[in-house]
């Protein structure tokens, strides 16, 4: 009974109540734009979409994970591990840019795979596995950035970040197709429709012949892949790498997820909306900056905001039941 | 007889726990020569202590089958808040009693969040994880100092004393094992736990209060992790900004070594101090050999992938023999 009105959740068109996220959007930019006089202006809001299209890279593996009702603690780390890794590379080994990426890319995407071979095998909890493989790749990063001298890397790195095309920056540019087409993918065929699928039932799923494991070990392929593709051009924006570069990034980005309506059960959310909701968290923390308000007190807001989202989440589902 | 008291030791929860911490015990008493000398016994102590008791109250979250990430947060507020009160001359009893009170209120705010609101635990102990990490670093930048320092003397005696050669806090960690594990294993309160843990939905159609046992649960984990806090500042004699912070991994893993199981309805406080036992000479290895500490995060995120595969696998193997997957 349950699975049918979820589906017919899925088959719905367009409703402007799945978009609570635009009014909050909305209410935050008028709220800023009437009381603070930097806040609308073209810099900051252009360096504010600048930097949420950097770590909108990360949540794209993130997203389809939850769609299916998993998670994955380690994005934040592997976001620090993949700029850290290709500064070793270019710095120590002395490679070029393309061969070093693509190394780290592979290297973390075949973790991303182990992991989710490990969830799905074993039938793990993919919320501890991934907690320990927070603290494996934080580990791994912190002796790599200590095996050489911290410096600023050289002009090749820095300028990935800085590629414009048509004076703007390609990564917004990126992330406007990749929203566009994943949306599209999501919503309309049948391949990407599984991922809801499963999601919604994973049991119906498997009774329909849809092979649930195997969506889910390339889903957590793609989402440490994807991460490390954003670490990459973080750090490169940055110009040198950081311990702390993706420190509790997993927990912005479920923020994220949640407020933009995408559910811990699995089977709710989208990209569009995992976009949306990273560019709500961005503007907040924009908007607190701007009033000066203390990071630790951003934190602390940054918690709360989490809790309220997930008990609105449980409380509007438990009435739809 | 030698034959039956092995078998009714390996059906124990805490088997593994307990062998794998007196191997490690024994690969460093053997190859350090360090081990045995008189300060390394004292810092193992200093070490243990603390997370054992935090790891009592993990345990009884993990029996219900949650798990509180928040630990280390409240640690740290709460020896930090000692710190602030006691060096701003509030008499001793009372910001010891404040900062606990503290840690069982955080706690309580935990417990409701869980069992009244229904949001997963791991999305409410990352939260509050993050909220009182915010609010220790708030303390801690209205005095611009990386620790307080300057507590009155009696506090740090009671930190720094000896009784037959062991602090007080591993007294008070012993006194808190044997009643916790009393508790557990003797009283109807302590058995209930094992069932929510194992059933959670048969639980209560049985009439358990699921929620009232949550709750409390999550306040015992809140208070002891508060204690451990205030304790380990009588200690070190300083509350650091860093105090506490990433613990909460450790505790986890601890219980998880020690036999708990992550589906719940699994451990007991032997596995909670063996398990924490295993962590501490682990960190204590890392000194002895003069093995740099960054891998610790390494081997630690490791060992919990480790395990959970390992619980993962027996729980996996069970329910094909009860023929359920």
């Amino acid at each position: 009974m349950e699975t049918i009105k979820k589906n017919q959740y899925l088959h719905r068109k367009f409703q402007i109540g799945d978009y609570t996220i635009l009014f909050l959007i909305a209410g935050l930019f008028l709220l800023l734009t009437l009381t603070s006089s930097t806040f609308c202006t073209h810099d900051n809001l252009y360096s504010l979409l600048y930097g949420v299209s950097i770590q909108f890279f990360a949540v794209i593996g993130f997203t389809l994970l939850i769609i299916m009702g998993e998670i994955d603690l380690a994005v934040g780390s592997m976001y620090g591990l993949s700029g850290t890794l290709v500064g070793f590379c270019m710095t120590v080994w002395k490679w070029k840019l393309l061969p070093s990426a693509l190394l780290v890319l592979i290297v973390c995407a075949l973790f991303g795979y182990l992991v989710g071979t490990l969830v799905t095998k074993f039938k793990l909890n993919s919320m501890m596995v991934t907690l320990g493989s927070l603290s494996f790749v934080s580990g791994v990063n912190a002796v790599v950035f200590n095996s050489f001298t911290a410096v600023t890397y050289n002009a090749e790195y820095r300028s990935l970040a800085k590629f414009k095309i048509g004076g703007i920056h390609w990564t917004i540019l990126a992330m406007i197709a990749i929203v566009v087409v994943l949306e599209f993918l999501l919503q309309k065929t049948p391949l990407m429709k599984k991922y809801y699928y499963i999601g919604n039932g994973p049991e119906t799923a498997r009774l329909y012949g849809i092979k649930s494991d195997r969506y889910k070990r390339v889903a957590f392929m793609l989402s440490a892949l994807t991460s490390a593709i954003g670490g990459i051009i973080a750090t490169s924006r940055i110009t040198h790498s950081d311990v702390l570069t993706g420190n509790g990034l997993e927990f912005t980005l479920i923020t994220a997820l949640v407020v933009a309506g995408a559910s811990l059960a699995g089977g709710r959310g989208g990209i569009l909306k995992a976009a949306l909701g990273m560019l709500f968290i961005a503007m907040l923390a924009n908007g607190m900056t701007i009033y000066r308000i203390d990071p630790f007190i951003q934190q602390v807001m940054q918690g709360i905001v989490l809790i309220v989202a997930v008990y609105l989440d449980v409380r509007m589902n438990s009435k739809k039941a | 007889m030698l034959k039956r008291a092995y078998q009714s030791f390996r059906k124990q929860d805490s088997f593994f726990g307990v062998l794998a911490s007196a191997a490690f015990f024994l690969v460093l008493a053997v190859f350090s020569p360090y081990f045995f000398q008189t300060n390394n016994l004292l810092s193992m102590q200093a070490l243990i202590a603390p997370r054992a008791i935090m790891a009592i109250g993990m345990m009884l979250v993990v029996i219900i089958g949650m798990f509180d990430l928040s630990v280390g947060s409240v640690m740290g507020l709460a020896g930090i808040l000692c710190g602030y009160l006691l060096s701003i001359g509030v008499a001793v009893p009372l910001a010891i009693l404040l900062s606990i009170g503290v840690g069982a209120l955080i706690g309580l705010l935990n417990g409701f969040l869980v069992a009244v609101c229904n949001i997963i635990p791991l999305i409410t102990t990352i939260g509050t994880m993050y909220i009182f990490r915010g609010f220790c670093e708030m303390v801690m930048t209205s005095n611009l100092a990386m620790s307080l320092t300057g507590f009155p003397q009696s506090f740090l005696d009671f930190g720094s004393m000896t009784f037959l050669g062991v602090y007080p806090m591993l007294w008070i960690m012993i006194a808190l094992l044997v009643v916790t594990e009393f508790i557990l294993k003797r009283t109807y309160f302590g058995r209930r736990l094992y069932y929510i843990g194992g059933n959670p939905a048969s639980a209560r159609s049985l009439g358990f209060n699921v929620k009232g046992a949550t709750i409390i649960c999550f306040v015992a984990s809140g208070t002891l992790a508060a204690l451990a806090g205030v304790l380990s500042i009588a200690r070190f004699q300083s509350a650091s900004r860093y105090l506490g912070q990433g613990l909460q991994m450790d505790i986890l893993i601890a219980c998880i070594i020690g036999g708990g199981s992550l589906m719940g309805g699994k451990g007991d406080m032997k596995g909670a101090f063996f398990g924490t036992a295993f962590v501490a000479l682990l960190e204590n290895a890392f000194n002895l050999f003069e093995i740099n500490s960054l891998f610790k995060s390494v081997v630690v995120g490791a060992a919990l992938i480790l395990v959970v595969l390992f619980d993962g696998y027996v729980h996996l193997k069970k329910m094909r023999e009860l023929g359920k997957v």
